[in-house]
């Protein structure tokens, strides 16, 4: 239903001609560059994904004219070409990414061609997994909005993309939060071969969302110029003036192919490829630039040839641009991390009252919003009276530091996840933590924010780094079954780009809490719960305590056997090794790792070194758990200083069991550490 | 007397088949056909009474040669003019092809 408010703005009567003139000239070099690029292809060049955006032309002129670069925030999606020429890049920027140049202004050649960004101006540089970014588009907003900045985040994407549950998850979002978004949906019928009536009932997707509450629709016709300019620049005035989302649907047409690796001569009639293309968006305006007599024949064709120059420069410029470094590939995999001038080590002397691991936690995230006042936190339970977080862990923060600042988020761990990305995106300054989830079992549905996020850093150049930290609430021993225990690090210990850490003590956690907090980049926290109130987690704290991430703790000096764990099985392993103290069997060294990601290998190979036998334990399967990647490392790093094999002792390949007879099978516990550990000795 | 012109796309199928069955119905002396491709301001003075087809496929949005003369009609003294809609195939919500004023 065409939305009768959208004032008419533009007209072609009535538009400045030197306005229709760079419009025109846009369209052109547009064009030019998304008939060009198949050509690269064709020589081997690059340019192996190209999604051509003919067809599309009006709205993608209209959402770049009306993005104002390093204010607004803009999240293109892998068809945006002309987006990106219309919001300020260059033709000289579009082939250096369809190239994969090291000068990209996206991301160097790292990420693939069609995947425009500039971070520096707020062109976000986002994933190729189609609606991802609707989700930092909300998160974005929502720092707009907290800040008082009057400016719009625009989340741009295809109508398949709306069949994505995170797609709703962040309209339905962005409409509780009353936040400054357009997201636009340019429709062009097809997800690749998938024509819309297998994606929705609804012929347009957008009136899907017409229940909901300060959510505004507004229809346009995406192959106009003039409808899409009227289009989102009231859509952009409404967002800001109302700062409330709205969600402008723009019919467009697929003229080509959804790719180059696509053919739509395999599922498209004759007569739907003739009407696309009769429906041309940069024929018709020209048609209607000649037939209103705003410009004459010899005009446009003058800017056409000026066109054919500027692509010929910018072709032989992009050409003669570097490769990457293929030793560059190490290079923004992850963030800077917050260097400790005071404990370098990790490591502290004080002594005094003993703090719980729940209160460690409490009290440095208390300590570190009073110290950073960007600082954030939302999650499940967040906040609500008394209650502040699942366990707690967050009592009292939503009373001292305000909603804004703490707050809950729904039940939806990828919005919490992707909004935590969205909002870092803003300023550099800000930190994010969010609870991902009410417990690590519940994580999974993030994942595809989490592996995005992981990407973001290295993905963008080095241009952007997620400065999150992601509190997970893990392990069992709880009597929880297998949705409230699982240890989930082994699986993603696999993606690189986030740091995992999981502490085992009061101390380590406050000080490992601090750090992540302060760093830059995506910290994966995991907290084994069972010791938020154990009198065994608990430790004398320092007020200002710092662990640096990759610094492993030898929590218990010994000379026959190294254990190497982490977590809740560093306190079994602990009770194992004073058993066999204590029987005069063994005098075992316990090694804490702390950080899983980086990795203490110097602490780990120094001990083996000195015991020549090792012992890996943890909570986890042993099957697909991190020891196979400890038990790995060891074998090629430290192999000459083994005595025995290496062993490991973990879960059996089963899920978590409810019963506590069934938990006690399957969770690790003290005997048969000191089991294994003694058949090492005796070996 | 006043004067009715239907107007559509000669190039049209249904439109076509419908405005025709128009014609035949009306008798040709009652109404003129005009293609819809070649309209412009001039010609839609001649008239008094019109019957504007349009087909819109997918979407529901004008065909180009109606909408790229939208910018004229807007401007247009219509006040004595007459415009029935010729509204075959409208179905609920949101058709595949229909046809509308």
């Amino acid at each position: 239903m065409k939305d009768l408010k959208v004032p008419k703005q533009y007209t072609i009567k009535k538009t400045p001609k030197e306005t229709l003139e760079n419009w025109y000239r846009l369209m052109k070099i547009g064009r030019a560059l998304d008939e060009k690029a198949p050509n690269y292809l064709k020589q081997a060049i690059g340019w192996s994904y190209h999604a051509p955006y003919a067809g599309h032309d009006g709205i993608q002129l209209a959402i770049g004219q009306n993005f104002e670069q390093k204010k607004d925030h803009l999240y293109m999606y892998y068809r945006d070409m002309l987006t990106a020429l219309a919001g300020g890049m260059t033709s000289e920027e579009i082939i250096l990414n369809g190239i994969s140049k090291a000068t990209d202004p996206s991301s160097g050649g790292r990420h693939m061609s069609n995947h425009l960004a500039k971070p520096e101006w707020n062109m976000h540089s986002v994933s190729s997994a189609t609606g991802n970014h609707t989700l930092h588009a909300v998160g974005t907003a929502r720092a707009i909005k907290y800040y008082g900045e009057k400016a719009v985040s625009i989340s741009s994407q295809g109508e398949s993309s709306v069949s994505e549950g995170y797609v709703y998850e962040a309209i339905t979002g962005a409409d509780k939060e009353e936040l400054p978004v357009i997201f636009v949906v340019q429709d062009n019928g097809y997800g690749i071969s998938v024509p819309k009536k297998d994606q929705t009932a609804q012929r347009k997707v957008a009136n899907n969302f017409s229940g909901y509450k300060n959510l505004r629709i507004i229809h346009c016709n995406g192959k106009d110029v003039f409808d899409s300019m009227n289009a989102m620049a009231e859509a952009k005035r409404y967002a800001i003036e109302e700062s409330k989302p709205v969600l402008l649907q723009a019919n467009c047409v697929r003229m080509g192919s959804h790719s180059n690796s696509d053919d739509h001569l395999l599922y498209r009639s004759d007569s739907e490829r003739n009407y696309v293309v009769e429906y041309d968006p940069l024929a018709k305006y020209r048609r209607l630039l000649l037939r209103y007599e705003r410009f004459a024949e010899e005009e446009l064709n003058k800017i056409d040839e000026e066109v054919k120059l500027e692509i010929k420069a910018s072709h032989k410029a992009a050409m003669a641009a570097p490769d990457p470094d293929p030793a560059s590939i190490y290079d923004h995999v992850f963030s800077d991390p917050f260097v400790s001038e005071k404990y370098p080590e990790g490591l502290h002397n004080e002594e005094g009252e003993k703090t719980k691991f729940i209160t460690a936690l409490n009290e440095t995230l208390k300590a570190e919003f009073r110290h950073n006042p960007d600082t954030f936190i939302w999650g499940q339970d967040m906040a609500n009276k008394d209650k502040g977080g699942i366990f707690n862990v967050s009592k009292g923060m939503q009373a001292e530091f305000g909603e804004k600042r703490v707050f809950n988020g729904p039940i939806a761990e990828d919005f919490i996840l992707g909004t935590a990305n969205g909002m870092s995106r803003y300023d550099k300054k800000i930190r994010v933590v969010v609870e991902g989830a009410e417990f690590a079992d519940y994580f999974w549905p993030a994942m595809e924010q989490y592996v995005d996020t992981s990407h973001d850093l290295w993905r963008s150049n080095g241009k952007f780094s997620p400065n999150v930290t992601i509190r997970l609430a893990s392990g069992g021993y709880i009597g929880g079954g297998m949705y409230h225990s699982q240890n989930i690090e082994g699986s993603l210990a696999a993606i690189p780009g986030v740091r995992i850490v999981y502490p085992s003590f009061a101390d380590d956690a406050a000080g490992l809490l601090r750090t992540s907090m302060r760093s830059e980049g995506l910290t994966m926290f995991m907290e084994p719960k069972a010791l938020y109130q154990d009198p065994k987690a608990a430790t004398v704290v320092p007020d200002d305590f710092e662990v640096p991430f990759g610094k492993a703790r030898v929590r218990r000096e010994g000379s026959d056997l190294t254990i190497i764990t982490y977590g809740n099985t560093t306190h079994l392993s602990l009770d194992a090794a004073k058993k066999l103290a204590e029987e005069g069997i063994a005098d075992v060294e316990v090694v804490d790792l702390r950080s899983l990601i980086p990795l203490d290998e110097e602490t780990i190979l120094n001990s083996i070194k000195k015991t020549n036998k090792v012992l890996v334990v943890h909570e986890d399967k042993v099957f697909g758990g991190f020891g196979g990647e400890l038990s790995a490392l060891i074998n090629e790093k430290g192999f000459e200083y083994l005595d025995a094999p290496i062993k490991r002792v973990g879960s059996p390949f089963t899920p978590v069991g409810f019963n506590r007879i069934l938990e006690q099978a399957i969770l690790p516990n003290k005997e048969r550490i000191y089991t294994a550990a003694k058949e090492l000795i005796e070996y | 007397m006043s004067k009715t012109a239907i107007i559509y796309s000669y190039n049209t199928q249904k439109s076509k088949k419908v405005a025709e069955k128009i014609i035949a119905a009306f008798g040709e002396k009652e109404i003129e056909a005009v293609n819809a491709e070649e309209l412009n301001k001039e010609v839609l003075n001649k008239y008094d009474n019109f019957i504007l087809s349009a087909p819109t496929w997918f979407d529901g949005e004008l065909p180009n040669y109606w909408d790229e003369f939208v910018p004229d009609l807007e401007e247009m003294d219509l006040k004595r003019k007459s415009l029935p809609f010729s509204d075959w195939e409208i179905r609920k919500d949101t058709p595949r092809i229909f046809a509308m004023p």
